[in-house]
């Protein structure tokens, strides 16, 4: 296991070697740059500008520059909002992006869970079509479809929520509900099929025949295979969640990752971008590996190599 | 020598026998998609939308591009239900009167097949057009025939991205999946690296370049316009999940005994893998298929927030969406503009959902002859 | 089946959850504010020097105060910190008498030496930002920033080194000389130096990758020479090798050049020294501190809005001393910064809020009535309006495009709906045929029907253009084009060439990506098709894409527009003059520069404003602009929020404004909402 981790260690250090160079050439080969103002400075201003932040010098070298900034821990001020570092930007984003990550993912969870179970032991019931009715719309339509109709619903027909902002728990509630609606319904389907598939082995039947009742069943023999594709899907999910819904966060005006993340991006905030990305990376591939050695914890037919 | 009793059996037995034919997995599983009602609605559903859409241009629908400016944000309207919408005004540009310049006024650009579909209209339905049922938009855009062309291009993202996205993510996956070890190893890491990468630098980065102009007129001539350029951009950006999934099932379903079987039978890595594992992860696929389409045109539907989606003068349920979206405010609901493209997409999305659950159940090869 | 496995999987997922409620609960927020308002965007910095637009300008405006301020009715020039001036005949000289009572908010006195030190700095080409050209009316301000200078002018050497005792983030040592010569370093590839220029150093080219001059200067009687080395290069310096050879050069040159008597030794050469800069001295630049509360301001030409330039935000002065104890960002953090504004800042969370509060050291303080104010920097204009109508904040400076129509309709008294000094228009790239022909920049300008654009796609009450300047300055009138006029442009079009649109090839039309300029494109495309025959393609670009298009004249037809700093016609008339950074048209038009300079040496108000709608009516005539509309600003605001008046510039200073306690109590209790 140790072996295991470290050597993913060395590989993460490597991808996000990779992931840094291509992310910053591309950044650097799109145009437009951080100072393209609609106010244009006299042409000596802009250069003095662009040189204060390295920018007149060759790419290379400014990825070079860059590079050992990063190995010793800066990560520079983002360009766009001078006042903070991009470090201060991460450390007010990230807890920001967590919680309405993990509220957003615990209401999927609970929602996706029990829907797919019930579904799956209920299949083909009018309990089953409804059910997966609800878990369609989640998916089938925009969040902000979902966002705009709850906004309709609860914050100007029956104000019970503010419209936007951060800080009070009521102000958590809309944004999570919207957020995690969307993986709701995709872990009750995903569940929903793992269940199936794994209900139709023997060693249900088995457990069946053995006169078990249906709760005892579902919840000892066979959750834990259902769980596995799940499982696969949190990794992504995750990551996901983690950098934000860009759409949620812009609509309900949350100080988010997701939000800087985009907006880093089209305001070509390199400095930003770079930041999130990095971390983007870091956080996907320990998910990755949590998620692989979840596997081998949940199904010891696989193997860690 | 067998008794009477014995040879009765036996034949019945061989009757028997001979009625039983090996079922194709492919007619076993349309036979059990049959009876899941649902799954037959929604498949009818999609091909009635899909028809529909394709003939779009021959329905007597009003122009989706024409704006009527004195009637920005008219609601729904059922009465008068058919209106001249498409009378030429004679007096306006000194060379009215040929069909051409008027299809293109009012249609835009169109390819040569619409334009056939267009005129066949004409001679089936005049000039005149179903009113605007559904509403029309701020520049007084007919919502209904904006719809069914938006359809069209929805309808296509949605599909060709996903197939680009299937075909390169499944193999990758099995591959990956099933040779395991190193090449695994390697395989998957690039993927981790391609996820890491953040989609909308890409995208942005992309879509600026192929806009260039010198780079776009290259292109023009090969065939290639923005829209093609999408659907690659984004299958390109789906494929990377599909492939890790399938990986995970491969990994899971190497170890079961009809893999041992077929290695014994001598079946070399190639087949076991394309003939014998991927028809078995195919019920995890068609539902993530089903998954990933509704992602493709959501994801469409997001890049039109950001002005990086169907490009005006077409159109397209997200960027409909999305214009409905922005005009809700406590003072005044347009609930037109938002309900109906969310109704369209829901609905189709709804029914691919449906259809994949249907296809999932009836794909299963455990289910075989049940 | 491993159980533990399992359970303890789960137990990690609740816990994490549990954590994050917690957490998320935990961090209570600050009670209400006074007043709640919203910014449009995360501003860039709180320091003056580095606003851009209008959401760092309120916030700006409350922190900071400059020499003068504007009066929030009208926007005319009232005292700030400075109490009194005097004006010389000429108009040239300034001198402003700072008030005895103006505070930073940590009590120490504001003086003259805190403006001379803060446009020193804005001045300083190393610190350089996009307002510093406001600077470059004083005397010598642009010679400094552009390093123009010469052989015998007084230079300042600024060192890496501080002064001993200096505070951390303090200037250099500064030497004081005179420049004897300048030395250009040789073509990378060649050998040899170049010999000893006379006249003032070339501008660094973009793709310059010399090495720095090196210049011989003459201190307190010693020859030294210097050479600029930026700080990132300076641990790897040495001494460049062409440069003794090219020192005796100049040497032998100067010392033949002054002297008469052949006996004169050549001087040996100095040793050369790496420097952080060398500059005009700053003692050349016309801002002089006379006195603790005596600053005097020597402008290069007579300047009749200076005054009121003074009183523009990004001309307010910062805390030296502040600044260079905890240098940038670190003095920007709301337990480092000082101000000298009506508040001071005392909380900010990155893309949530800035809370301002009260200075009680700001020498008006009794006259302040707000105690905090909250500014939410809210990107989307949708959400904003949804949170003013919910009663979750009170003013809001930019209601979204697609609610005004409906805003109107309702007579809503709290929709502030006032021109502005904006003009929304389109750039014709005048170096793209066929649109360097006149004619065709009239036609096109002739087939649009602004009112139509405006009555039915942009909807805001907005009034069509037909000028640059917008209306409403008083003493000034605009230079207006001509009228729609269909039938005419048609024959402009076919005078030009292209009868009918024959023959006339597509054009493109970019703007930024965002709903109304897409309608508004949209129209423009049917007009231009119906009225005159010819084909234009929209194409909407990212924002900082478009931006690029538009500075490098990649496009036909791009959208633009222009916000007034200060009133007075020349912040829109100058932006043409021939090679002007926000021309971006390629128009160049000799007897415009000439009257625009004109405009600039007229004393008389009256003579001057003539000169320059003179320079407008070219502007219209000649068309590399197609003016469409002035704006009408959108604010929302609560009925309880007195002191806040609609202005032209729709700047609002924030020290005025006072909430009617009992008028708010009153609409909290009926709902607070709607």
């Amino acid at each position: 296991m140790i072996w295991f981790l470290l050597r993913r260690l060395l590989w993460m250090i490597g991808t996000l070697w990779a992931v840094f160079t291509v992310t910053f050439f591309l950044m650097h080969a799109v145009p437009g740059g951080p100072f393209s103002s609609e106010r244009q400075p006299p042409i000596g201003i802009k250069r003095a500008i662009e040189a204060r932040y390295n920018l007149d010098l060759p790419v290379w070298q400014q990825y070079l520059l860059e590079l050992e900034k990063y190995l010793h821990g800066d990560f520079g001020l983002s360009f766009k909002m001078g006042d903070f570092s991009v470090r201060e930007v991460i450390a007010a984003g990230l807890p920001v992006s967590a919680t309405l990550g993990v509220l957003a993912l615990a209401f999927a969870l609970t929602l996706g869970l029990t829907a797919g179970i019930v579904s799956a032991v209920r299949r083909g019931g009018l309990l089953d079509f409804s059910l997966m009715s609800l878990a369609t719309i989640g998916i089938a339509v925009p969040n902000f479809v979902v966002a705009g109709l709850l906004i309709i619903l609860f914050v100007f027909i029956w104000p019970v929520f503010p419209a936007g902002g951060w800080g009070t728990p009521m102000q958590l509630v809309l944004p999570a509900v919207c957020l995690g609606a969307t993986f709701a319904a995709e872990i009750a389907r995903l569940v929903r099929t793992g269940m199936l598939d794994v209900l139709n082995q023997d060693y249900i039947r088995t457990a069946y025949a053995k006169g078990l009742m249906t709760r005892a069943v579902v919840l000892h023999h066979a959750m834990k295979g259902a769980i596995l594709p799940v499982v696969s899907f949190l990794g992504p999910a995750v990551a996901g969640i983690l950098t934000g819904s860009v759409v949620i966060e812009y609509v309900f005006a949350i100080p988010g990752l997701g939000y800087h993340f985009v907006q880093s991006a089209t305001q070509r905030d390199y400095t930003v971008a770079m930041g999130l990305v990095m971390l983007y990376t870091v956080l996907l591939y320990t998910m990755n590996t949590v998620v692989d050695v979840a596997y081998t914890v949940l199904d010891p037919r696989v193997k860690l190599n | 020598m067998p008794s009477p009793d014995e040879i009765q059996r036996y034949s019945a037995l061989l009757q028997e026998a001979q009625h039983i034919r090996g079922v194709s997995l492919a007619r076993d599983a349309w036979r059990r998609l049959r009876r899941n009602r649902v799954a037959i609605l929604s498949l009818a559903f999609l091909l009635v939308i899909s028809i529909l859409a394709f003939l779009t241009p021959l329905l007597p629908l009003q122009s989706p591009y024409i704006q009527r400016l004195d009637l920005s944000f008219a609601p729904p309207a059922a009465r008068p239900l058919w209106t001249e919408s498409l009378k030429v005004d004679d007096s306006a540009a000194p060379q009215a009167g040929s069909t051409v310049d008027w299809i293109n006024k009012q249609f835009g650009d169109i390819s040569t097949f619409n334009r056939r579909m267009i005129e066949l209209r004409v001679k089936l339905f005049g000039r005149w057009s179903l009113n605007s049922i559904l509403g029309r938009d701020e520049l007084g855009r007919d919502l209904l025939a904006r719809l069914f062309w938006g359809a069209r291009i929805s309808l296509i993202v949605g599909l060709v991205a996903t197939l680009v996205s299937l075909v390169i993510g499944v193999s990758y996956g099995a591959i990956a999946g099933y040779l395991g070890g190193r090449v695994d190893n390697i395989m998957m890491r690039l993927v981790d690296v391609l996820y890491s990468i953040p989609f909308i630098f890409v995208v942005i980065f992309l879509v600026t370049i192929l806009g260039e102009d010198s780079v776009k007129a290259r292109l023009e001539q090969i065939g290639i316009d923005r829209i093609t350029i999408f659907f690659f951009v984004v299958g390109a950006i789906y494929w990377l999940t599909m492939a890790r999934v399938v990986r995970g099932q491969i990994i899971s379903l190497k170890h079961e005994q009809f893999v041992e079987a077929a290695r014994t039978v001598g079946a070399d890595r190639w087949r076991i893998i394309f003939r014998h594992l991927v028809p078995n992860v195919f019920s995890v696929v068609i539902v993530y298929l089903t998954l990933t389409i509704p992602q493709v045109m959501l994801f469409e539907a997001f890049l039109s927030f950001l002005g990086l989606g169907v490009q005006a003068p077409a159109v397209s349920w997200g960027l409909l969406a999305n214009q409905g979206f922005r005009v809700i405010s406590p003072l005044k609901i347009y609930w037109w503009l938002f309900v109906f493209p969310s109704l369209a997409l829901g609905l189709t999305l709804f029914a691919l959902n449906f259809l994949g659950d249907g296809l999932r159940d009836a794909l299963d090869p455990r289910l075989k002859n049940k | 089946m491993n159980f533990r496995g399992r359970n303890w999987f789960v137990a990690a997922l609740l816990l994490l959850l549990i954590a994050a409620t917690a957490w998320a609960l935990s961090n209570k927020p600050p009670q209400a504010a006074d007043f709640t308002f919203v910014n449009n965007t995360e501003i860039r910095s709180i320091d003056p020097a580095l606003a851009l637009g209008q959401p760092e300008g309120r916030v700006i405006m409350g922190l900071f105060e400059g020499l003068t301020n504007w009066d929030p009715k009208d926007l005319h020039t009232i005292p700030g910190v400075a109490e009194r001036w005097e004006i010389s005949p000429d108009q040239r000289t300034y001198t402003f008498h700072l008030r005895d009572n103006a505070k930073w908010s940590d009590g120490s006195p504001v003086v003259a030496g805190d403006f001379v030190w803060q446009w020193r700095h804005m001045l300083d080409p190393l610190y350089a930002t996009e307002y510093t050209y406001q600077h470059w009316y004083l005397e010598n301000g642009e010679r400094y920033t552009s390093k123009q200078f010469g052989p015998g002018d007084p230079v300042e050497i600024e060192l890496h080194q501080r002064p001993d005792g200096a505070l951390p983030f303090a200037r250099g040592k500064v030497l004081h000389g005179k420049l004897i010569a300048f030395i250009a370093a040789p073509a990378p590839n060649s050998s040899a130096s170049l010999p000893p220029s006379e006249n003032a150093p070339p501008q660094p080219s973009a793709t310059d990758k010399k090495d720095e001059p090196i210049y011989l200067i003459e201190i307190g009687g010693h020859l030294r020479a210097f050479q600029t080395v930026v700080d990132r290069d300076l641990p790897k310096w040495s001494l460049p090798p062409w440069a003794a050879a090219a020192i005796k050069d100049a040497l032998e040159k100067s010392s033949t050049a002054d002297s008469k008597d052949k006996t004169d030794a050549i001087p040996p050469a100095p040793q050369i020294e790496p420097s952080k800069n060398v500059l005009l001295d700053f003692s050349e630049v016309g801002v002089k501190e006379i006195d603790d509360h005596t600053l005097q301001i020597h402008l290069k030409a007579a300047t009749p809005y200076y005054l009121q330039l003074v009183g523009f935000y990004p001309l307010a002065p910062t805390n030296p001393r502040c600044v260079e104890t905890y240098g940038y960002p670190g003095w920007t953090k709301p337990e480092h910064a000082v101000t000298n504004g009506p508040f001071k800042l005392d909380s900010r969370v990155v893309r949530s809020r800035l809370r301002m509060v009260k200075n009680d050291q700001y020498w008006n303080a009794a006259n302040v009535r707000l105690n905090s104010i909250d500014v939410f920097p809210i990107e989307s204009s949708a959400t904003a309006l949804n949170m003013y109508l919910n009663g979750e904040v009170d003013w809001i400076p930019l209601a979204p495009n697609t609610a005004v129509p409906e805003l109107l309709a309702q007579k809503r008294t709290d929709f502030k709906h006032t021109p502005e000094y904006t003009t929304d228009f389109y750039r014709l790239n005048c170096t793209r045929p066929p649109l360097d022909n006149k004619l065709v920049r009239q036609a096109l300008a002739m087939a649009l029907d602004k009112q139509q654009i405006v009555d039915a796609v942009v909807r805001g009450g907005e009034v069509i253009a037909r000028s640059c300047v917008p209306p409403g300055l008083p003493g000034y009138e605009s230079a207006m084009c001509s009228e729609y006029n269909p039938q005419r442009a048609r024959e402009l079009l076919a005078q030009a060439g292209y009868p009918n649109g024959k023959g006339f090839r597509k054009l493109e039309l970019i703007y930024n990506t965002d709903e109304l300029n897409q309608n508004i494109a949209e129209v423009m495309q049917a007009q231009w098709k119906e009225n005159l025959g010819i084909d234009v393609g929209l194409q909407n670009m990212e924002w900082n894409a478009w931006l690029s298009a538009s500075a490098n004249m990649e496009y036909d037809v791009c959208r633009g527009g222009w916000i007034g700093d200060y009133l007075d016609p020349n912040t829109f008339l100058d932006m043409f003059v021939t090679d002007g950074g926000n021309n971006q048209t390629g128009w160049s038009n000799k007897k415009y520069d000439q009257l625009i300079d004109d405009s600039r040496r007229e004393g008389d108000p009256a003579k001057r404003m003539k000169i320059l709608h003179d320079a407008e009516a070219i502007l219209m005539d000649e068309l590399p602009i197609v003016p469409i509309y002035y704006r009408v600003s959108r604010n929302m605001i609560r009925p309880y929020v007195h002191g806040f008046y609609p202005t032209l510039l729709d700047l609002h200073p924030l020290d005025t404004i006072w909430i009617d306690e009992a008028e708010k109590q009153q609409f909290k209790d009926h709902g607070g909402r709607g």
